[in-house]
């Protein structure tokens, strides 16, 4: 299952993800068409200005998810395909207990309901729009493999050798 | 990578695209993916960098600001922007118009011997509408009509612009005056819709659309109006009507249009850009014997000078010079591997292009001052010595012949014929001399009415797809259509230039065109030739005694790119013209502006605009505003 990755480092605080979350939940309408007709569309995920970075607040999929446990009507289940923890909007009562659950603070209520990252079923609006590569949907597990080439490679361009 | 029949309508450039892709050249489509998806909040004109307070961002949907650093709401940050691009579009426009008013002036001085001025015809027409004395020395004419165009461009006093007032209708003169009188006692504000001077209207809105000053989003529009109508009837105006006095006014000439038009066994240079100032030169010094001669000897059979663009167009319609195509096909004629050189004046010239040409033995040839790019050979263009640089370059392109590599040449025969040159002067000798056939036809139902297409290729739309889709679904309703830019080349490529493409139209338009002999689709010049439909209206509407925004006509710029597609597109609506538009313009994150845009100008202007994505839908539309129109005058 892939999990959302953020780079600080390469993060320009434009906010493109945010609105690009927003624009992906407007049922059916294109994000020309929501503005028009007025429609409120909050996001998913929040760019704060850190100082000297930008950081990204959303959902971590918690494969022991905090929420999930707190909710009492269970509302909130785990999609099979992408692993995402999502809310079941006709069970959810508005009791707000996933909010206070959550360790990160990336759940919201909008309308009485709860709200939140749903990976957009496999493919990240917010990634997509991303136009630094800061967001990437990556595997953790290829994340790690990567991480142990790039280390390699580091020691051997110490030791003088080429990988 | 999409396919090529995806990305462009015509069939030589989908043969020139596969060629390229097969062969890794980047492509303009290639560098529009890497963007893609495009900013949410530049896409709705959301965001502002006019100070360093900035940049501000506004939250179209959700919790996010509603205002900038400022307080600008997205209501001004979005009239901000779009004056701004109207200020751009006719500062484009009108700085080219006074590029051949100067040299009137010149040439009417005795100070610049390289041109002369071809139609004297024109000049004393000009100069009658103008309130000059036609009559007299030729170059005490040129003079007078040179003094007053320049002095539209300078001028400090608050009079309209002299050339919108000897040019715009008489009602629709009215219309302005009486609008701006009505705004006042309305308001007790002052808001301006009559052009005071050319400079001065983008000069107004730039210091307008700085930080904190006019926040008021019709207030700014207004301005934008004024400032699109300096571009009209003032830049755009003089830079047609100057051009045909020194270069000659179009009349029809058949032409060929498309990639095809470049020779193998020939030295092909291609013009692009948009004056036609040295084009004409070099298409003159082309022929001359030395050059010719030596071109023979580098083994081509001659010298090959082929438009694109609006440089095209100009050369198109005064000198028969074929064109090789429309905005997009710029980097396609590269990839032929069939260009000496290409040699660019101004505007529309991606920057893409010198390092495309560098794949190739193209020298890329930049020659104006205003338009220097990394990576091309400069050689600079003076007015008064204009037939030594334009030999010059021609001998660069003559002499780079024999770097041609065989084995990169790979181009589309393909070229189609056009019938081009529909001045209003060689409509007006169409029709016998008076607007009155065409009237009668509109008035008894023949055709039902006239649309104007205009404007650029976009590589968000299927290259020609709407130019040319909109244009048939338009003469199928009979709805007879003109146009200028890269409408008209695409129109050209597609065959609907040609008086048999009457065939394709309603009976109406085909009837009409067998009786005029002419096609269906008329090619009325460059982008600044806009000027020409804004005269044709002005003269239909004088002749019936009624304002532009009564005639059953529509316009479209159904594949827009630049900022001065819109100040075209508003000049025509602030002349009583429903403009239609595709894509949207970056105005949709204010629906208070949308809404003025859409429907509150047309209770001022008798215009407005709308946007629709689709040509049928669009040609629907169209047609819905002219009956409307039709009914409104009484017409069945």
């Amino acid at each position: 299952m892939k999990v959302l990755a953020f780079d600080a480092v390469r993060c320009m605080g434009c906010h493109s993800c945010e609105l690009a979350c927003a624009a992906a939940h407007l049922d059916g309408l294109s994000l020309m068409e929501a503005v028009l007709a007025g429609k409120r569309a909050p996001a998913r995920l929040w760019v704060h200005p850190g100082r000297p970075f930008a950081v990204v607040i959303t959902c971590r999929h918690c494969l022991r998810a905090p929420c999930m446990e707190a909710c009492a009507p269970q509302a909130l289940k785990r999609d099979p395909q992408t692993g995402a923890v999502v809310v079941e909007e006709s069970l959810c009562i508005g009791c707000r207990d996933c909010v206070l659950a959550c360790p990160f603070g990336a759940i919201r209520m909008e309308a009485g309901k709860a709200v939140k990252c749903d990976l957009c079923g496999g493919d990240p609006a917010c990634v997509r729009h991303c136009p630094t590569g800061a967001l990437r949907f990556v595997s953790p597990e290829e994340e790690g493999l990567r991480k142990q080439r790039r280390t390699i490679k580091t020691f051997l361009a110490k030791a003088g050798r080429k990988p | 990578m999409k396919k090529p029949q995806e990305l462009s309508f015509d069939q030589a450039a989908v043969f020139q695209i596969s060629h390229a892709q097969r062969t890794g050249l980047e492509l303009i489509w290639d560098r529009l993916e890497a963007q893609e998806p495009q900013c949410g909040f530049g896409t709705l004109g959301l965001c502002c960098r006019h100070c360093v307070m900035g940049p501000c961002r506004i939250d179209p949907l959700g919790d996010g600001p509603k205002k900038g650093v400022c307080g600008a709401t997205a209501d001004t940050l979005v009239a901000r922007h779009l004056c701004r691009m109207i200020a751009a579009g006719a500062a484009a426009h009108s700085d080219h118009g006074r590029r051949p008013a100067i040299l009137l002036k010149e040439v009417a001085l005795g100070e610049n011997s390289a041109y002369t001025i071809k139609d004297e015809e024109k000049l004393r027409a000009v100069a009658a509408r103008l309130g000059i004395s036609p009559e007299g020395e030729v170059s005490q004419v040129a003079l007078a009509v040179a003094e007053v165009a320049l002095s539209d461009f300078g001028k400090q006093d608050t009079r309209p612009l002299r050339f919108l007032e000897a040019y715009a209708p008489k009602k629709r003169l009215e219309h302005w005056q009486k609008l701006e009188e009505k705004l006042l006692a309305q308001t007790g504000a002052l808001f301006g819709v009559l052009p005071r001077s050319i400079d001065r209207e983008v000069v107004d809105i730039m210091h307008r659309t700085t930080m904190g000053m006019d926040h008021d989003p019709a207030s700014l529009l207004l301005q934008g109006v004024r400032c699109a109508l300096s571009d009209g009837w003032g830049g755009s105006l003089i830079a047609t009507e100057i051009q045909d006095i020194l270069f000659g006014t179009p009349y029809p000439r058949k032409v060929r249009a498309n990639l095809g038009v470049l020779k193998e066994e020939a030295v092909n240079i291609v013009v692009h850009g948009h004056e036609p100032v040295l084009s004409e030169m070099i298409v003159q010094v082309a022929q001359e014997e030395e050059l010719v001669k030596m071109a023979r000897e580098m083994g081509a059979e001659g010298i090959n000078v082929v438009g694109l663009c609006c440089t095209g167009n100009e050369i198109l319609l005064r000198q028969g010079v074929p064109v090789a195509g429309n905005e997009l096909h710029s980097e396609l004629v590269l990839t032929t591997g069939l260009c000496e050189a290409m040699v660019v004046d101004v505007q529309c010239i991606y920057p893409a292009l010198p390092r495309l040409a560098q794949c190739f033995h193209t020298k890329f040839i930049s020659t104006s001052d205003q338009a220097k790019f990394p990576g091309a050979v400069h050689i600079q263009f003076f007015e008064e010595k204009a037939a030594e640089v334009a030999r010059a370059i021609v001998r660069l392109a003559v002499e780079n012949f024999k770097n041609r590599d065989p084995q990169k040449v790979h181009y589309p025969r393909i070229a189609e014929e056009a019938l081009v040159g529909f001045s209003v002067e060689a409509l007006l000798k169409a029709l016998g001399g008076s607007v009155k056939p065409l009237v009668d036809a509109i008035a008894q139902g023949v055709i039902k009415g006239v649309a104007g297409i205009v404007g650029c290729n976009n590589p968000k739309v299927r290259q020609d797809y709407f130019l040319v889709s909109l244009c048939r679904e338009l003469l199928k309703r009979d709805i007879l259509v003109v146009g200028t830019g890269c409408w008209a080349i695409a129109a050209a490529k597609a065959g609907l230039m040609k008086p048999e493409a009457a065939a394709e139209a309603g009976p109406g338009v085909k009837q009409l065109c067998e009786t005029l002999g002419i096609p269906p689709a008329l090619h009325m010049g460059s982008c600044v030739d806009c000027s020409r439909m804004l005269v044709l209206l002005g003269a239909v509407a004088d002749h019936l005694s009624c304002d532009i925004s009564d005639l059953p006509v529509a316009g479209s710029a159904p594949e827009w790119t630049t900022e001065k597609a819109v100040s075209i597109g508003t000049y025509f609506v602030a002349s009583g013209v429903p403009v239609h538009l595709w894509p949207a313009p970056p105005v949709l994150g204010s629906p208070a502006v949308t809404k003025l845009l859409t429907q509150e100008l047309d209770s001022l202007l008798g215009g407005f605009f709308f946007v629709e994505e689709e040509p049928a839908k669009a040609a629907r539309k169209m047609e819905e505003v002219i009956l409307a129109r039709r009914k409104k005058l009484g017409l069945g």
